[in-house]
């Protein structure tokens, strides 16, 4: 017995090697850099070859007090429902339509089409659909002010004024997104057996019911991954802010990653930038860890 | 408190990250002494990006044993990373970097760059380059302009002025171009009666700079040279609530109040203005020579330009700068690139389309409104009254300005409450 174990036991050893390339690409490209980065917010420093003064937990302190950086984390809440809740319910909605209803009245192939056309914004560069949507939402020539003017109103200035300015962006972020979980949960309906959704229409089952008995619980697996990784990307959204804002109008719609890019690069604050990464990345690492545990509790379950 | 160095501070953090430094400064640039380098960021398509090709040409014929690598950049990536650059072992031998207390004011005092002195003095690069135009030049210990050791040679200038639409003047009954504030506010009245937008502008903090030109110009149409130096150069105490600063800025709030700039401008940027302008939304545009060349391609009406009337001074610098890194392996060949840029050959080829260059002969210009542009230009330059930028004395500064920009734009700021944000950034910004 020991005897029949003993080469099951070593041959994890030699995987170790296998692991390597992987371990040390961590270690360069996220454990290191990390680290620095940690290292980096103790200090005041302008960057470069400016000295760098130990600043010691000072950064953290400013950080709590600051409200511009409460009020980025709290714009945070607007880029996830933008991001995570509106396009996941929205592509679930769609994916059941296109499979079931347009799949089988107008065949694949339409189904197909349309799924590509709504992922399309998916693999457009993020500064052309930036500088898309600015005209889009132009006050006076975009797109949907020309819209309301030739319905007789007066649109408003979506991207200027700061009560209406963060909606304009999860407009556009809600646009940006709806593929991917529409791709995703197509993918995953094609794996529910038809012979379910006939048995359960014979039990007088509607839609509806089959949707929510059937498809939901069938794709839960994929949705909690459309889950999770969206709420990553929204906590980290960078990009359409930079381009569509640049932060403002008067501050309104600054997130966590563009007000460390800032302090980065505008104010030359590197340590403070530094700060607001390293409370981002952990706060990242915790919902997502608090994600992952309840879906492994879901699964014992 | 503690200070540390640079390489201490990276001794700590392993070889793997020092690893990752050099390789990228190695992948953006050159060196070896057969091997010369440069980095610049001007679209080759501008003026004066074709006038450094020239320049390359010449160059190569002068030093043909030499490899000429030029490399191109963007502004915003040389921005970022030149601290990181400059500081590796292998630089480019010449670079341009951008003017101002927050950026070639730190490459200075962080002694990244090699400072000029006696290579100005041997070119006699200060006949060239004088006045406001070599402010931004020289930097002292500090980092701050005005004043200190020369770090950077300018090849052309710049400055702002409204290019405005004759057909609708006309329609306006303006049959002449204002000459003061107030005749220039009169005329506003008038193409706003017969129901034309006066001026075309944007304040996005995302590249919405319009507002800020026009706030500033307005401040910079009262102020003495005085007022304009003691905020660039940070010299005397500046209050802002008080003569040019207060005036221009109550000015600048009346015109947002009077419509002459339009509503909703929160949301664009200058590319919309500059639409909105070339589609005949509006008469006038405030920009810089920069879109001289785009406006007389795109522009289906007769146009014209003219500074801000009866201004004192007006908006406008000298262009970016060559700048000699301090790890630069052939220091002679940079210097030499520099004379070259600054050749009359260079120089003309720049005037010619229109890139305002420092060195030039106005006279060699043919075409009748370039000339014009450039007359106007060495007419400021000799006035000594370019009031530069309103960004460069303290690092964060744009993106305050803008803010506040935009909060005005939308009514939610007063004059005097941007007045005293503006001191006590302004004050906080020039202690440290």
């Amino acid at each position: 017995m020991s005897k029949g174990l003993a080469p099951t036991l070593r041959r994890p050893s030699g995987y170790w090697l296998y692991l390597l390339p992987i371990f040390i690409g961590f270690l360069a490209v996220v454990a290191v850099p990390f680290g620095t980065n940690i290292y980096f917010s103790f200090f005041r420093w302008k960057g470069g070859a400016a000295p760098m003064h130990w600043n010691g937990l000072n950064n953290y302190s400013t950080l709590l007090a600051d409200t511009e950086f409460w009020n980025s984390l709290r714009n945070s809440i607007f880029m996830v429902i933008a991001i995570v809740i509106i396009p996941t319910v929205i592509g679930l909605l769609l994916a059941a339509l296109l499979t079931d209803t347009i799949g089988r009245r107008f065949g694949p192939r339409i189904a197909s089409f349309l799924r590509a056309t709504y992922y399309l914004p998916q693999i457009l560069p993020i500064a052309v659909a930036g500088f898309m949507w600015s005209w889009i939402l132009d006050p006076a020539n975009g797109a949907i002010n020309t819209l309301l003017h030739s319905l007789g109103m007066d649109g408003p200035d979506w991207l200027g004024n700061p009560d209406l300015a963060i909606y304009s962006v999860m407009l556009m972020l809600i646009w940006l997104q709806i593929g991917y979980p529409l791709v995703i949960f197509m993918a995953a309906l094609s794996r529910v057996d038809p012979e379910l959704y006939e048995a359960a229409a014979l039990d007088g089952a509607g839609k509806w019911r089959q949707f929510v008995a059937i498809s939901m619980p069938t794709i839960r697996p994929e949705t909690f991954i459309v889950v999770l990784t969206a709420t990553v990307a929204a906590l980290k959204v960078f990009a359409p802010i930079l381009i569509l804002t640049g932060g403002g109008p008067e501050g309104s719609t600054v997130v966590p990653s563009f007000y460390a890019y800032r302090n980065f690069f505008e104010l030359s604050q590197v340590g403070y930038g530094s700060a607001i990464s390293t409370v981002m990345a952990l706060v990242i690492f915790a919902i997502a860890a608090l994600m992952l545990w309840w879906q492994r509790r879901q699964e014992i379950r | 408190m503690r200070s540390i160095s640079r390489r201490q501070a990276l001794g700590g953090l392993g070889a793997l990250s020092l690893t990752a430094l050099t390789l990228t400064a190695c992948k953006a640039a050159g060196g070896g002494s057969d091997k010369f380098t440069i980095l610049q960021y001007e679209d080759p398509t501008t003026p004066q990006g074709q006038g450094w090709q020239k320049a390359v040409e010449l160059f190569k014929a002068k030093h043909p044993d030499v490899t000429v690598d030029v490399q191109q950049t963007s502004f915003d990536a040389f921005r970022q990373n030149a601290k990181i650059l400059l500081s590796g072992n292998t630089v480019p031998d010449v670079v341009e970097f951008n003017k101002g207390n927050a950026d070639g004011g730190q490459l200075a005092s962080q002694g990244l760059l090699e400072p000029l002195n006696d290579a100005v003095t041997k070119f006699g690069w200060d006949k060239k380059v004088s006045g406001s135009m070599a402010a931004f030049a020289k930097y002292d210990e500090e980092g701050k302009a005005g004043s200190g050791d020369w770090y950077g040679i300018p090849n052309v200038g710049e400055y702002v002025y409204f290019y405005y639409n004759k057909t609708k003047f006309a329609k306006a009954g303006i049959s002449e171009i204002p000459t003061d504030l107030a005749s220039f506010e009169d005329a506003m009245d008038k193409l706003q009666a017969v129901g034309e937008l006066p001026i075309s502008s944007s304040a996005s903090t995302s590249q919405g700079f319009n507002q800020m030109w026009i706030w500033y110009s307005l401040v910079s149409a009262e102020a003495s040279r005085k007022d304009i130096d003691d905020f660039m150069f940070i010299r005397d105490q500046v209050n802002f609530n008080s003569g040019a600063w207060k005036d221009g800025t109550e000015r600048f709030q009346q015109w947002i109040d009077k419509g002459y700039i339009g509503s909703q401008l929160g949301g664009l940027s200058f590319e919309q203005a500059t639409v909105n302008f070339l589609s005949e939304k509006a008469a006038m545009l405030p920009w810089n020579n920069g879109m001289f060349a785009r406006i007389r391609e795109d522009a289906s009406f007769d146009w014209g330009f003219f500074i801000m009337p009866g201004a004192q001074l007006s908006m406008g610098s000298s262009g970016h700068l060559w700048g000699v890194p301090a790890k630069s392996k052939n220091k002679d060949l940079a210097y030499d690139w520099i004379e070259t840029t600054l050749s009359p050959e260079v120089q003309n080829l720049i005037g010619q389309k229109g890139g305002l260059p420092l060195a030039g002969d106005t006279e060699t210009i043919s075409d009748p409104l370039t000339k014009e542009l450039t007359e106007r230009f060495d007419e400021v330059v000799k006035a000594d009254t370019l009031s530069f930028y309103p960004d460069y004395p303290v690092p964060g500064f744009l993106d305050f300005i803008q803010n506040h920009m935009q909060a005005m734009s939308n009514k939610n700021e007063s004059a005097d409450e941007y007045l005293d944000a503006l001191q006590e950034f302004y004050d906080k910004g020039t202690k440290d």
